[in-house]
């Protein structure tokens, strides 16, 4: 019960605030890209499928730990900022 | 004196032709009834006591040991099944030959009429469908009968049906069982059988189970050695909680009983060489179903209900299965709050700038798919097996090395 309504009010507000965020308008051109990439990606790992996904997950490994770390970097300075603010 | 003694005995054997009777003894109160059942006859248009055809039988006979009345019930259903009764009692006793005519052209019972009587049906019917009936001669005295279809007739009685079918599927809740009539033939072909399953399926995993193999000794049964009717009761199965307090209370889900009657060809059984199941072995003749209802217990159907049945048993002698359920309430997060969980993660794939990832995590994901790629390369199996199978997976083993050596390096000099 408490965690039910602990979490109700969290997934309440966050979803609130996510709900003002636009929706996101893939572009033809980037639904292309994506899958054009995809279909060539795949015809590739038809004949290296190790040195394919090794090299996807590290990319998207990476992208998302150093877009993690300057998420943070970002959060911190602000948080550092707000109070130097008159 | 000859001719008359000929001519007497001449009436009576034509009279007795016609019904053969088998005899069980009943006793009802202060009136002793022999209950007679009449067999299968041999009066073109009837067989056994069935409807069929008849809309009226007449010229009972009382031929001895008269001076009661008679009486008789009208079963609804194929014999030996019943479905509805009614009892009809004549009015009328003596001796010697005494006829009547009962007609099932009136609907609210039958029309006693003595011979040569004149009655007007009433314009209702008895409904279509199969009867057969039960004599009780008074005294044990013998009757025959004789079935006859009156030529004014409207009322229109179902031939009967020889085909294999089910008759009915009836559940029993306080029992536990599921029973199932049904008309079978027995065929004389060599090889050639009939034989009914019986499913259950449900109880949340949605797993079927057969019910007749679970009964090796019920295995004779299922198989078609006579032609008729019969009825089949096979017990059917429930969860039961797994708690040992006094208090257990069952766990009961929903259920579907499913039966099929499927007719066997030995002709066509399995192939030695190929091990090839002939499809002509084994031909599906019939089936039915019926759903479980009327449970008593906790009702468990779905994976959520399931998520919501308390863990532990609740009672005087296990009061720790209380605490339990009751941490288990104050802190474990009800099944809405899950869907709703659920739900946000779905709309934050839409929103930006997450979705963005989401199309492109669900494009690289979809790499492996079964779409039709926009060019393909095609190399000789050999050539790749030999050449670029070893070097696929020596580069990928070089580049998860060179990963973790650089992924060191970058955590050691990063700053917090």
């Amino acid at each position: 019960m408490i965690t039910s309504v602990f979490l109700s009010i969290i997934i309440s507000a966050v979803t609130f605030l996510v709900n003002k965020l636009p929706e996101i308008t893939a572009t033809p051109t980037f639904t292309t890209a994506i899958t054009t990439g995809s279909g060539y990606l795949s015809a590739i790992s038809g004949v290296i499928p190790v040195i394919v996904f090794t090299l996807l997950t590290i990319i998207s490994f990476d992208l998302l730990f150093e877009g993690g770390y300057l998420f943070y970097k970002i959060i911190y300075w602000v948080i550092r900022r707000l109070p130097t603010q008159s | 004196m000859k001719c008359y003694l000929l001519l007497r005995y001449y009436v009576l054997s034509v009279f007795l032709l016609l019904l053969f009777f088998g005899v069980v003894k009943t006793s009802y109160g202060a009136l002793s009834y022999t209950q007679v059942y009449p067999v299968a006859s041999t009066t073109a248009g009837v067989t056994h006591i069935d409807s069929s055809g008849i809309t009226s039988f007449n010229n009972l006979v009382c031929v001895t040991g008269c001076g009661g009345t008679l009486s008789f019930t009208v079963h609804t259903g194929v014999y030996p099944n019943s479905t509805a009764t009614s009892t009809y009692t004549t009015g009328v006793s003596g001796a010697g030959l005494i006829w009547f005519d009962y007609n099932f052209l009136k609907g609210t019972g039958l029309v006693e009429r003595k011979y040569k009587e004149v009655k007007t049906p009433s314009s209702t019917f008895f409904a279509t469908g199969n009867y057969w009936f039960d004599f009780y001669s008074q005294n044990n005295g013998s009757y025959y009968m004789q079935f006859s279809v009156d030529s004014s007739g409207v009322a229109t009685f179902l031939p009967f049906n020889t085909t294999t079918r089910f008759t009915g599927i009836n559940i029993a809740t306080s029992t536990q069982t599921v029973n199932i009539q049904v008309y079978w033939n027995a065929t004389t072909t060599s090889g050639i059988t009939e034989r009914l399953f019986i499913y259950q399926n449900g109880l949340i995993t949605g797993y079927t189970e057969l019910l007749t193999d679970s009964y090796p000794l019920l295995q004779s049964m299922f198989t078609a050695t006579t032609t008729g009717a019969f009825n089949f009761t096979v017990p059917y199965k429930v969860l039961l909680s797994s708690s040992t307090a006094t208090t257990t209370t069952p766990i009961t889900s929903t259920s579907t009983i499913l039966a099929y009657i499927y007719q066997y060809n030995n002709t066509y059984a399995t192939d030695p060489f190929t091990g090839l199941t002939d499809s002509r072995y084994k031909t599906l003749l019939t089936a039915t179903t019926t759903t479980i209802t009327g449970y008593t217990g906790y009702k468990i159907d779905t994976i959520q209900q399931l998520n919501l049945y308390p863990e532990y048993e609740c009672s005087i002698t296990s009061f720790t299965g209380c605490l339990k359920n009751a941490f288990i309430w104050s802190f474990y997060p009800t099944q809405d709050v899950i869907n709703s969980f659920n739900n946000f993660t779905e709309l934050i794939q839409n929103k930006a700038p997450f979705g963005y990832g989401s199309i492109v995590i669900r494009a690289i994901t979809g790499i492996n798919a079964s779409s039709t790629p926009t060019f393909t390369v095609n190399i000789p199996k050999t050539l790749k097996t030999i050449f670029f199978t070893p070097i696929d997976i020596l580069i990928g083993s070089a580049l998860w090395l060179f990963f973790v050596f650089n992924f060191y390096k970058r955590i050691k000099n990063i700053t917090i």
